[in-house]
């Protein structure tokens, strides 16, 4: 059990990512359909829902907290946001061929799948950016 | 079961994204359906839809 932790100790990050992007897609989930009860409940009394809850049915990350401050979004609709994952997986995808090539810590192989799977990330960003729909991940 | 593990621990990627994309379709679903049901609820009072309530039915549609 120890050698497989040496091994693949490194599978913590990607797996952890998958994790945390389904809860978050849950949260998301959940957020949006309280606003939709809400919203319900103001239907169902025949009174007309306050702008501000509407405007939230069509925004991202609404589950985080409610302040008035400006949010800077570094991923959403925006096509800034679409750069932020280019650079982003287009470096990470050169450290892990960096890695890939020189056998960092004798595990080479496995960051050439890494490196892959970085550049294919990067590689879709730039497209759905450049054709100016945003990325979905 | 440790020689499984060592030969396609790689399978994990591609199990990972099916297992998250079916997950984010059912989710997808979920929210068309909680939105359908509030537009009946609506139609049922006999009011007009908020045009933001329709515009999210467009931007969830397949």
């Amino acid at each position: 059990m120890e050698d497989l932790f040496r091994s693949y100790w490194w599978l913590i990050f990607p797996l952890s990512w998958f994790v945390v992007g389904g809860w978050r897609s849950w949260l998301q989930y959940r957020s949006n359909r309280d606003t939709l009860d809400l919203i319900k409940s103001y239907a169902q009394s025949g009174r007309e829902p306050p702008p501000e809850l509407l405007a939230r049915l069509n925004q991202r990350d609404t589950y985080g907290d409610d302040d008035d401050r400006p949010r800077r979004r570094y991923r959403g609709d925006s096509r800034y946001g679409g750069w932020y994952q280019v650079v982003l997986f287009g470096v990470l995808c050169m450290g892990f061929t960096y890695a890939a090539v020189t056998d960092f810590y004798g595990n080479g192989s496995a960051f050439v799948i890494v490196a892959f799977v970085m550049g294919a990330l990067s590689l879709a960003t730039l497209v759905s950016t450049l054709v100016g729909q945003g990325p979905k991940v | 079961m440790e020689d499984l593990f060592h030969w396609f621990w790689w399978l994990l990627f591609p199990a990972a994204f099916g297992v998250i994309g079916a997950w984010r379709g059912w989710l997808e679903y979920c929210t068309r359906r909680d939105t359908m049901d509030l537009l009946a609820t609506y139609a049922r009072n006999g009011q007009e839809p908020p045009p933001e309530l329709l515009a999210r039915l467009r931007d969830t549609a397949n």
